[in-house]
């Protein structure tokens, strides 16, 4: 045993004066030094009981705050930095450029076209039951009503036809429009002004240019053309018929703008997903229709559109004709880009750019640059667990990571409620898609950081090489996992950014529980956007359910994060720091 | 007999228990291989209180013994206890522990009073004890008008000295300054010198390392020498040179005429022999190298010669050690 220090007060210093090159023991040693000063050891020394389980937090505060300080004089973090934000405002640059676009208006059912220049857009025509393809045919204009054929017929009313037309009143008023053209037909007056005289002799010629001439001050002569008046019209001859009736004059009808008719039956839905009658007519063009055609689904009920359900999914989406066939498809397509941009900005964006570069270049070097540096001891050498300054260190590393990602975040939902579609001023609806984005990139850099940290702990030679192969790994498992047939095989959970894209996805079908219906629509009422809407959301997977998966995911993260520090702090407790 | 190391009881993964008996630092038959070659061979050795200065030429294990008694390396054989606990497995006792390395290295980037403090709160003081206490260890080696000056704008001799303020923060009881002198100016190593026998004056455990015997001697008298990687003598330092005193010894004198001197010393008692190696030397060879030094300004007086210079050859650390390997084989 080691002599009791203190034993004896009056051992002070003993004589040395033996050399000893070989220390017979360490006992005897021990029992030698122990004398040399006898009250080193015998002043009542600290409680140190406390010093290890306690305290943590100061420990804890100091290791991040110095490993702050410490990126903060480090070039490469402002570098890293910079860059990120750069990114970060170029994408963004896009996006408000995309959304400032005015989305040309695309008319589904064409009835917002004029397609016979008459100024009335088609939808306006098929209201009033004018033809669109004749353009003296339009809302309010005057027409001719029939009331009968004949060879000679003598009545107060309107002629139409080629004869000779005594009258004692004729209308000699033509309508505007008539006057202007080059070719004239039955349908129009004859015009009075200038009438050239007809030639003598020949009874029944008429010249083709006015289609009318003048036989007398109370006579005229026409050939196909039109005339309303008073008096007794006789035909040609015997078997050229006329017809007789009368004139209807014509009413001012505005036009209307050709963009009433452009978007103006959008999609009717309650959001009941076990009411499978939905839709409305809201330009009541398919109630126009005979009524043999309005259920043209066959669902009974006339002009609805019927959606069908597969356990609260939408499967199948079938309008009647002319129902919901004019959507404001500008609005939606802009929705489309908007929900995703920000499903894919966040994953690809955030999860997979930022989320593995930031980590690699940041908290590869945690513990590995102390090494390499040969400062690490001044760390170590004093009272606190291996383990502990490895979780420290990188709380550190979150410390700066995660304000700066949440700020990135923060402006690009800033930026994207403000310049995104929608009525209100800021798109509120989003604060939960930017959340989950927000917790899945936080989880997916502390996963990250503690892998990359690790490696760097494993081997400070070559841990920057294992870290950019395993990054790589990540990469290609990202880009594969956006496959769905890959997804769906399981291949893709073994990396970290599979789980992190799966809470923003999970998130999205939280959120945005109207995209499934959305990508229904947008395939039956035949336009584009389906395609980017596939982006927006992928099959949940590992479960069919999205809470599920968004739970399992911070959970998988979590566990993959401690597993690493686990192991980091492993091969750290039996690393010699020479 | 083995010494009881389970005096420690549990308490390697117990919260760590001082253990009052148990000496500062404790090797037990420690080696120390790098592969092939060998960085500390079967030392055995126990220090408590005083100041201990580490003698040992580069590459003899100076630091390397200074690794693994604060646990920065793992002995390949051996045990060792720092205050009666592994150090390599538990870093209770790294609280009363002062560590200054070798190394140049630190972080240039941080202000001395930065770099003290920081460190310091990892021993769990508070921001402001952290501060006080820099403030206190920095006005003590001597700098404490430039705390707020970046370490990477300092100079050697102070850099040394912030690596020993940092060591002294937590009021330890136990200091190792591994090569503190090194590469510092006769004004750092005064200032470095003083600081550390005014520790030892306040009681507490230093072991210092160096490779120059003079060095060495005016802090401690206490005296480890190591020789590669072996523990080769332990005692005080004057008893080492009284026995030095008694081997043959050379005396080195610089004169115009050396043998004319020679004929004045030879019949001395104690020189046994004079040598004449260059032109204007002359080695006295004697066994009693005082009773030499005493009667030899007497000599040369009488003689009337003049000498330019006196001077001890063998007066360094590799005559000593080859007098020490010398006794051993």
């Amino acid at each position: 045993m080691i002599p009791q220090v203190g034993s004896d007060p009056e051992a002070g210093m003993p004589q040395q004066t033996a050399i000893a090159p070989r220390p017979e023991s360490a006992q005897t040693i021990a029992q030698r030094a122990v004398a040399v000063v006898p009250d080193a050891v015998s002043r009542p020394v600290k409680s140190l009981a406390d010093t290890v389980w306690t305290k943590i937090d100061r420990k804890a505060t100091a290791v991040a705050e110095f490993t702050i300080k410490q990126y903060r004089n480090r070039m490469s973090t402002w570098v890293v930095a910079g860059i990120s934000t750069m990114v970060i405002m170029l994408v963004l640059t896009f996006y408000v450029d995309r959304m400032a676009d005015v989305e040309p208006a695309i008319d589904q059912d064409g009835d917002g076209k004029d397609w016979d220049d008459d100024g009335y857009p088609a939808g306006q025509e098929w209201q009033y039951g004018t033809s669109d393809r004749d353009p003296y045919d339009f809302p309010g204009a005057p027409y001719f009503e029939f009331e009968g054929l004949y060879t000679e017929y003598t009545a107060n009313g309107t002629f139409r036809g080629s004869g000779t037309f005594q009258y004692s009143w004729v209308n000699t008023s033509v309508p505007p429009h008539q006057q202007a053209r080059e070719w004239l037909s039955w349908n129009d007056h004859v015009v009075f002004e200038n009438m050239p005289d007809c030639p003598d002799g020949d009874d029944d010629w008429v010249p083709w240019d006015t289609g009318s001439c003048r036989v007398d001050e109370d006579e005229i002569r026409i050939r196909g053309r039109t005339v309303t008046g008073d008096g007794t019209f006789t035909a040609f001859e015997s078997w050229e018929q006329f017809e007789f009736g009368s004139w209807v004059d014509g009413f001012e009808v505005d036009p209307e703008p050709r963009s009433k008719y452009i978007d103006e039956d959008g999609i009717d839905w309650d959001g009941d997903f076990n009411n499978p009658n939905q839709g409305y007519d809201d330009d009541g063009d398919c109630h126009d229709l005979p009524v043999s055609e309005q259920d043209s689904n066959g669902d009974g009920i006339p002009c609805n559109v019927l959606y069908v359900f597969d356990n609260g999914t939408i499967i199948d989406i079938r309008p009647d004709n002319n129902v919901d066939e004019d959507p404001d498809d500008a609005v939606f397509m802009k929705e489309v880009a908007h929900r995703s941009f920000i499903s894919i900005f966040g994953r690809v964006g955030f999860l997979f750019i930022l989320g593995i570069f930031i980590p690699l270049f940041l908290a590869s070097g945690l513990i590995r640059d102390e090494f390499e540096s040969g400062t690490l001891y001044y760390l170590l050498g004093k009272p606190i667990a291996r383990a502990e300054l490895f979780a420290y260190r990188l709380l550190g590393f979150l410390g700066l990571a995660w304000p700066f990602l949440l700020l990135l975040i923060l402006a690009t939902s800033l930026v994207t409620g403000f310049f995104g579609p929608g009525d209100s001023l800021f798109r509120f609806s989003d604060i939960a898609m930017w959340t989950g984005v927000a917790v899945a990139v936080c989880l997916t850099v502390l996963a990250y950081a503690a892998i990359f940290a690790t490696f760097g702990i494993i081997s400070p030679r070559y841990g920057m090489f294992l870290s950019l192969i395993y990054a790589i790994y990540e990469f290609v498992m990202m880009f594969l996992g956006l496959f769905q047939g890959v997804r769906q095989s399981g291949i893709s959970l073994l990396s970290v950014s599979y789980w992190g894209s799966e809470i923003v996805n999970a998130t999205a079908w939280l959120v945005w529980t109207d995209s499934a219906q959305m990508s229904e629509q947008a395939e039956a009422f035949g336009w584009l956007g389906e395609a980017a809407l596939g982006a927006v959301w992928l099959t949940p997977f590992p479960t069919a359910y999205p809470l599920v998966n968004l739970i399992l995911s911070v959970v998988m993260l979590l566990t993959i994060t401690l597993l690493f520090i686990i192991i980091g702090q492993a091969f750290f407790k039996r690393r010699e720091i020479d | 007999m083995i010494p009881d190391f389970t005096q420690t009881g549990e308490s390697e993964t117990q919260p760590w228990q001082a253990i009052p008996e148990a000496p500062a630092v404790l090797l037990d038959h420690v080696s120390k291989f790098y592969g092939q070659v060998v960085g500390l061979n079967d030392v055995s050795l126990a220090i408590s209180g005083g100041v201990t200065g580490v003698l040992g030429m580069n590459g003899a294990g100076k630091s390397t013994l200074f690794k693994i008694i604060v646990g920065r390396l793992k002995p390949s054989q051996g045990t060792v206890r720092l205050f009666g606990t592994n150090p390599f497995v538990n870093p209770a006792p790294y609280h009363r522990l002062g560590y200054v390395s070798e190394s140049e290295k630190m972080y240039d980037w941080m202000t001395g009073l930065e770099f003290v403090s920081t460190l310091a709160r990892l021993y769990g003081m508070t921001r402001d004890e952290a501060k006080s206490e820099a403030m206190r260890v920095l006005t003590f080696v001597g700098l404490s008008d430039v705390v707020n000056k970046e370490i990477g704008k300092y100079s050697k001799g102070m850099r040394q000295r912030v690596k020993i303020a940092h060591a002294l923060v937590n009021d330890p009881d136990l200091i190792i300054l591994d090569e503190p002198l090194a590469g510092c100016d006769p004004l750092a190593r005064t200032t470095i010198m003083n600081v550390v026998r005014e520790l030892g004056a306040m009681g507490k455990t230093i072991i210092v390392s160096s490779h120059i015997l003079q060095e060495i001697e005016r802090i401690t008298e206490q005296i480890v020498i190591l020789h590669n990687g072996r523990l080769l003598a332990l005692g005080n330092l004057h008893a080492i040179r009284e026995l030095l005193d008694q081997i043959p010894h050379r005396i080195l004198l610089r004169t115009p005429e050396p043998r004319a001197l020679g004929e004045v010393v030879l019949p001395h008692p104690d020189v046994y022999g004079v040598r004449f190696p260059n032109e204007g030397e002359l080695i006295i060879e004697t066994n009693d190298l005082s009773a030499v030094h005493a009667d030899l300004p007497r000599l040369i007086t009488e003689s009337g010669l003049s000498v330019t210079a006196i001077e001890n050859p063998d007066d360094n650390l590799e005559s000593l050690l080859g007098y020490l390997l010398e006794g051993r084989s």
